[in-house]
């Protein structure tokens, strides 16, 4: 299988394989005082965020149709998204100490996406054409990508206290903060989670308003949006519970930990559910 | 969130700790009381009252004004509880939990279809009105304490303020969409309408509920026609198809299948394949035909023209460093086994729908219009909208339609736009409102 992809596929291998350096980067730099490898380190993303998006344009160009509707495209996208969201995050808040969880998860996207290879392109049935497909996908995956880098903040924030070398990850010594002062780590993914939670928002309202265009109803409890809604309902509660005293630290991270899940099932998991059979909303093999 | 002043848990004495820990207490004591009260209520009272749109409505909005009600008579701190942070969240994680349950319980079926697939648990199910949790009097009085929270804080923080402005439109669009979603769970009428194309006529509408008919039918009020319908295909295409063998489990036991695993358009590049062999196509004839005995060799053929009217290739694999050749016609479907359990065809793709389309003519008194109606666009018309929803592979002039006349649509989507506007405003207009604060205080660790 390698074989055929490196062979039929060269742009999905490159793209894969920029990120591993980049995220072989990252982790020297973790360790490296050089400005230079943290760059470097930097421009292997943005390299392989281009690679990425050739990736799906590509296939757009192919399909005749957004790269959206099976769940190998999805995950090519996510990959996107997060190294979109974690560029960005890198230049708002100056650091590249979480590089390295941020590309191995591009990256895991990837691998993924490898074991769900598409056998051909499909076309679109008529339900997904509609003007609100894209918006709808790209706002939630742009979200879940948030949401993501949040998680890993939150993994890193729990343990960060047990761990000496992610403890000093985060203080000003390391030569991955660009701006000479210790993380905030709690502060920046709260932020990423605002940011995050704006889109699942977004996408919630804007699935529904597709969903009384196409079948007359703006919500069915459908499995697939329940688990959309629950997605929405966390981190709603964790937005709440961050101005409750005694809910930041260490639970607020846990609850990031357990919202991310969440996604991770909205996305993946909901087939498995026993009323999935009915829906019109989860990935087939 | 940075508007919002009201803490319910913060301490009202900084300098007393041990009294604010006992004013958390209570408050999570109420808290836990009221949830837990509204669920076990809910599943007391609905032995009575079934489940259904006008339960969830009344019960939601009957019970939330009675706790808002209740929140400025009562002695204590009611109204601050439900309008507090904690309320909330602990509101919201208990409808998260109930919308999961939704999920790992198939709702809404008839009583036959739990027994078959819930044997011993179906009782439970069917008992405690699990199989319609969200029409239920538990959910309607959640969402009435919901309904009362997002009252009493939009009410303790009155009159507005700029700086407020994003609470206030994200909650009063909560309430709008809620309110819109209640006219729809009671007001909003349902139904399928099944048409033959030729100028079969509708003039009602058989009301259904959660996809199941009722037995109800209703009147259109103005009478529907199917003058035409489509069910429009893809352009055919042809591809070169990998397959492996690979053993699948169903309701019959395991057994093998062919599985597509790779799909090659028809080009003359040559092409890896995911066992490591590879291929190429030597030649592609649209409107293929043999020049004289098809078992002379070597074998004689070409296209007759450049329709794609009986496509074929002639494919090349190599395996191993040793290549093997092959015509393959689509019509006449042959594989190339690579191995026992691995194959190459030349075929037609499976037929892939694009469009369902009917046309139809409505008609009211004089005034007659016609439309298409396709998924993603109906037809709106004296005041319902119509849906393509269904079609007969069998029949190919049967069309479905799904008829929706519903009230309260327009005031949930208003909800939804002053949602978006209140979030957007409240995360990213609002922090620019305030004055600058020191860092230390801006992102306090925990």
């Amino acid at each position: 299988m390698f074989q055929y992809v490196i062979a039929e596929h060269p742009f999905f291998v490159a793209t894969s394989a920029l990120y591993a350096a980049s995220a072989a980067m990252y982790a020297v730099a973790w360790r490296s005082t050089k400005e230079l490898v943290a760059r470097t380190a930097t421009a292997l993303m943005c390299a392989g965020l281009l690679l990425n998006l050739a990736v799906m344009l590509m296939r757009w160009h192919d399909a005749g149709r957004a790269p959206l509707k099976s769940l190998f495209e999805s995950l090519v996208f996510f990959a996107l998204c997060i190294a979109v969201v974690y560029l960005f995050f890198e230049r708002v808040y100056r650091t590249r100490v979480f590089g390295l969880p941020a590309t191995l998860l591009a990256l895991g996207c990837l691998a993924y996406a490898l074991a769900k290879w598409d056998a051909e392109i499909v076309k679109l049935p008529p339900a997904l054409q509609s003007p609100w497909f894209v918006p709808h996908v790209m706002i939630y995956f742009v979200g879940y990508a948030a949401v993501a880098i949040a998680f890993v903040l939150a993994v890193i924030q729990l343990l960060a206290p047990r761990v000496p070398l992610l403890q000093r990850l985060l203080s000003a010594r390391a030569g991955t903060i660009m701006t000479g002062k210790p993380l905030d780590v709690e502060m920046m993914s709260y932020q990423l989670v605002r940011f995050g939670f704006v889109l699942l928002t977004v996408g919630l309202l804007v699935g529904s308003v597709w969903a009384k265009s196409a079948w007359g109803d703006f919500w069915v409890w459908d499995p697939k949006e329940n688990w959309s809604l629950v997605t929405w309902l966390v981190y709603a509660g964790y937005l709440h519970l961050h101005r409750v005293r005694g809910w930041r630290g260490d639970k607020g991270a846990w609850l990031l930990i357990v919202g991310f899940a969440v996604v991770m099932f909205t996305y993946l998991g909901v087939q498995s559910l026993p009323s999935a059979e009915e829906s019109a909303h989860v990935y087939s093999d | 969130m940075e508007v919002i002043t009201v803490d319910s848990t913060a301490p009202s004495l900084e300098t007393r700790p041990a009294l604010a820990l006992s004013v958390a207490q209570r408050e999570a004591l109420l808290t836990s009381g009221l949830v837990v009260g509204a669920i076990l209520l809910g599943m007391t009272l609905q032995v009575w009252v079934p489940p259904g749109g006008m339960t969830l409505v009344a019960a939601a909005v009957l019970a939330g004004a009675l706790v808002v009600a209740l929140g400025y008579v009562m002695p204590g701190r009611l109204r601050q509880t439900i309008a507090g942070f904690r309320f909330v969240a602990t509101l919201l994680f208990v409808l998260a939990g109930i919308a999961v349950l939704g999920t790992l319980i198939v709702q809404m079926k008839p009583p036959g279809f739990y027994e078959s697939r819930y044997r011993g648990l179906a009782m439970f199910i069917v008992g405690l009105r699990l199989d319609d949790l969200f029409h239920g009097l538990p959910f309607a009085l959640l969402m009435a304490l919901f309904g009362a929270s997002v009252i009493a804080s939009a009410t303790l923080r009155w009159p507005p303020k700029p700086k407020a402005a994003g609470f206030f439109l994200c909650h009063l669009g909560l309430l709008t969409s809620l309110a819109g979603a209640s006219a729809s769970a009671t007001l909003a009428i349902r139904g399928r309408i099944d048409l033959y194309a030729g100028g079969d006529h509708a003039t009602v509408v058989r009301v259904t509920r959660a996809g199941q008919p009722t037995g109800q039918m209703t009147q259109l009020g103005f009478d529907l026609g199917l003058d035409r319908f489509e069910a429009q295909a893809y352009e055919a295409e042809f591809r070169v198809g990998y397959y492996e063998q690979v053993k699948l489990q169903d309701e019959h036991g395991v057994h093998e299948n062919w599985k597509l695993v790779a799909s090659f358009d028809p080009d003359l590049a040559k092409h890896r394949l995911p066992n490591g062999d590879s291929f190429r196509l030597k030649g592609i004839y649209p409107d293929f035909r043999w020049h004289g005995d098809e078992s002379q060799q070597p074998a004689a053929y070409g296209t007759a023209s450049q329709e794609w009217r009986n496509p074929a290739v002639a494919i090349e694999v190599n395996q191993h460093g040793l290549s093997k050749e092959q015509v393959m016609v689509a019509h006449h479907p042959s594989a190339f086994f690579l191995a026992p359990t691995r194959a190459l065809t030349f075929e037609k793709r499976a037929e892939e729908k694009r469009a369902y389309v009917s046309w139809v003519t409505a008609r009211q008194g004089s005034d007659e219009v016609k439309q298409t109606i396709k998924v993603n666009e109906p037809m709106s018309y004296a005041g319902w909208t119509l849906y393509q929803v269904n079609y007969d592979p069998k029949d190919p002039s049967y069309s479905g339609l799904e008829a929706v006349y519903d009230p309260g649509v327009f005031w949930v989507f208003t909800g939804f736009a002053l949602i978006c506007a209140g979030v957007l405003y409240m995360f990213y207009v609002q922090p620019r409102l305030r004055k600058p604060t020191h860092p230390s205080t801006a992102c306090a660790p925990a």
